[in-house]
């Protein structure tokens, strides 16, 4: 029905308009040609983006900008990203080291490669760009995921602990 | 916020002065009113910027204002030299009327609405495209922005698909650091402005050879298309890709029906931005330029001007392959290789049948079928079967190169066509769509009746080769 309304509304105007500044039937029929798929699509596009609209401002700035869009259970920790984007220089390099389940049944060299594999990591890489995630113990600040500085036997200059991780800077 | 609109505002006028500076050197300057000079200006100043940032990066600079600004007033100085010697070309005032605008600018600000909020929310989005630009936010004011080591050296977490030209994260990395912050919500909006100054470029192109309200209901037909509003803030690179390569084919199509060289010259230019955005062009472009040898084969000093002018697109993906050559970026998903096709020829009809299928989804809004309808019972006029014998090849050639794309995987031929093959679909679509309201001007039109409004007459550049626009029975 909606869409029966919107067709001849716009019937209605396209002939006064037509009418008005003197356009040949030929070309109102090419404007028909063009627009009926037009009119045809349109009501869903505008209810689908309109949908997408009022998602959108649901959201929090922080949740828009750092709250990953896939979820990730057990690694997410959105207020670790807030943390590194506070205090680490946008030049310097972050690695991580995963401890505590993360760990359980894989040496410590097989459980860092399968944390830093994993989408939460390309996710963290994206929102601390232009810093860098490396996998180097030489890097500037270091992630202990799930275990403290004591159980990871790490001292650094600062940390800072978010949850069940910890930012520590070398 | 506002600190991040008045950043974006102040990325866009300093590309004026680029896309300016472009305009004048191919002499296509005089066929716009101001208005349209500053649209299509800022369009082929983001498509310049797109050719010229990753081989400044490449050496060195950064994507930074200062950086445009000066390259910008390098090319628009050349531009008035250019303009100065030689007398300007005009094929005609293009002009947009306040209807037109208001009729156009519906579907932007709708767009632009959900541009403000959106958030990055693909994986190619923050695992490519927008992960590259942020990458590109490093080093200094003028340079040290591309760092190796973030893109993959000493990177855990790389962007994929590092073999990608970098042209679209460099602009977008010109434009974050003007917002500042890395505000990539607020960086979306880039790609509603975008899509404006595509919309009005071909506006420019077009209306010359099309009744206003014809081709103001066809340029309302892409901008309506759902699969193009979707794709415009989802971060993918298709959409620009495809933009670019369209604004190619209508500039090319100009000079090919006659218009003077300068149109040429600004294809050159989109078709290069096309190239600079994502490999997929490469294909593409050859079906292009070969339409176009086809369209101007009897004709060898224009066949000559074309050959120059695809060997100068080439070059400009010099320094890319260089780039990645000698970093060692390898190709994971997609190689160009012939023994490849052949390996995958026995997948030709999975692959042509799900092209199909794409061309009939209702999100293209049937764009292709309409187009090459329309093209069919155009060739019922004599005067018009040039045009639309060359938009039934090209239409199809694309098709084909999408399918000779896909040929071409290295991945599973099957997961890339079914994750992929409705966005990258976006290509030849866009290109039948925007021809759409020519093709139908000219397929409707009453037998004998010339569409195009009588054009003013010409001061023909001295060094400009090309014979006069034609002269038509009737003005529109």
């Amino acid at each position: 029905m909606t869409l029966l309304v919107v067709a001849v509304s716009v019937l209605f105007v396209a002939g006064a308009l037509a009418w008005l500044w003197g356009v040949r039937a030929w070309q109102l029929t090419a404007v028909a040609v063009i627009a009926t798929p037009i009119v045809w699509s349109l009501p869903q596009t505008v209810r689908h983006e309109s949908s997408l609209i009022r998602a959108d401002l649901r959201m929090t700035p922080v949740e828009a900008k750092l709250r990953p869009p896939v979820a990730w259970p057990g690694y997410e920790n959105v207020p670790l990203l807030v943390g590194i984007l506070h205090l680490v220089p946008k030049d310097e390099t972050v690695t991580f080291l995963p401890g505590g389940w993360l760990a359980r049944g894989r040496t410590p060299a097989q459980a860092r490669l399968d944390y830093l594999r994993t989408g939460w990591i390309r996710w963290v890489a994206f929102v601390i760009a232009p810093r860098v995630v490396v996998d180097s113990r030489r890097a500037d600040w270091v992630v202990l995921a799930d275990q403290s500085p004591s159980e990871a036997h790490l001292t650094g200059r600062h940390r800072w602990r978010f949850g069940r991780d910890w930012l520590v800077e070398l | 916020m506002i600190r991040g609109l008045f950043g974006l505002a102040l990325a866009l006028l300093c590309l004026l002065p680029l896309g300016s500076g472009v305009l004048l050197i191919t002499r296509t300057w005089g066929a716009l009113t101001p208005l349209l000079r500053v649209a299509v200006g800022l369009f082929v100043g983001i498509a310049s910027a797109m050719v010229l940032l990753p081989p400044l990066l490449y050496i060195g600079f950064s994507p930074s204002l200062p950086v445009v600004v000066l390259t910008g007033l390098a090319v628009l100085a050349t531009g008035i030299a250019v303009r100065v010697r030689s007398s300007a070309s005009r094929e005609g005032n293009v002009s947009l009327g306040a209807l037109p605008g208001v009729v156009l600018g519906i579907p932007l600000v709708l767009l632009a609405v959900q541009a403000v909020d959106k958030p990055v929310d693909r994986y190619d989005g923050f695992s490519n495209w927008v992960l590259k630009a942020k990458l590109l936010l490093g080093g200094g004011l003028f340079s040290g922005a591309l760092n190796h080591d973030a893109f993959g050296v000493a990177s855990a977490a790389p962007p994929v698909s590092r073999q990608y030209p970098i042209g679209l994260p460099a602009i977008y990395a010109y434009v974050l650091r003007s917002i500042g912050d890395a505000n990539v919500r607020i960086g979306h909006l880039f790609f509603v402005v975008f899509l404006a100054t595509f919309a009005l470029t071909l506006w420019a192109l077009l209306r010359p050879h099309v009744p206003s309200p014809i081709l103001l209901a066809g340029l309302s037909y892409v901008l309506w298309m759902p699969a193009l509003r979707v794709q415009s803030l989802s971060d993918y690179a298709d959409v620009p890709m495809s933009c670019l390569l369209v604004a190619a084919v209508m500039a090319v199509g100009l000079w090919a029906a006659g218009g003077h060289a300068g149109w040429l010259g600004l294809g050159a230019v989109f078709a290069a931005a096309a190239l600079a955005t994502k490999r997929d062009a490469i294909p593409f472009c050859v079906v292009v330029a070969a339409v176009a040898a086809a369209a101007v084969l009897r004709q060898p000093r224009r066949l000559a001007a074309l050959g120059g002018a695809a060997v100068c697109v080439a070059l400009t993906t010099v320094p890319w392959q260089l780039y990645v050559a000698t970093h060692g970026l390898t190709n994971r998903d997609i190689a160009f290789s012939l023994t490849r096709t052949a390996d995958h020829l026995s997948a030709v009809p999975f692959v042509m049948h799900d092209l199909v299928s794409f061309a009939k989804d209702p999100i293209y809004l049937a764009a292709v079928p309409l187009a090459l309808f329309a093209a069919i019972i155009a060739l019922r006029h004599e005067r018009e079967r040039r045009l639309a014998a060359g938009f039934i090849v090209l239409s199809l050639g694309t098709v084909a190169a999408l399918g000779f794309v896909y040929l071409n995987s290295i991945a599973d031929l099957n997961y890339l066509l079914r994750s992929s093959g409705h966005r990258t679909f976006m290509t030849p679509a866009l290109i039948a769509a925007a021809a759409l309201p020519l093709l139908v001007s000219r397929a409707l039109a009453p037998n004998g009746l010339h569409l195009t409004r009588q054009v003013p007459p010409s001061a023909p550049s001295r060094r400009s080769s090309s014979p006069r626009p034609r002269r038509l029975a009737r003005p529109n």
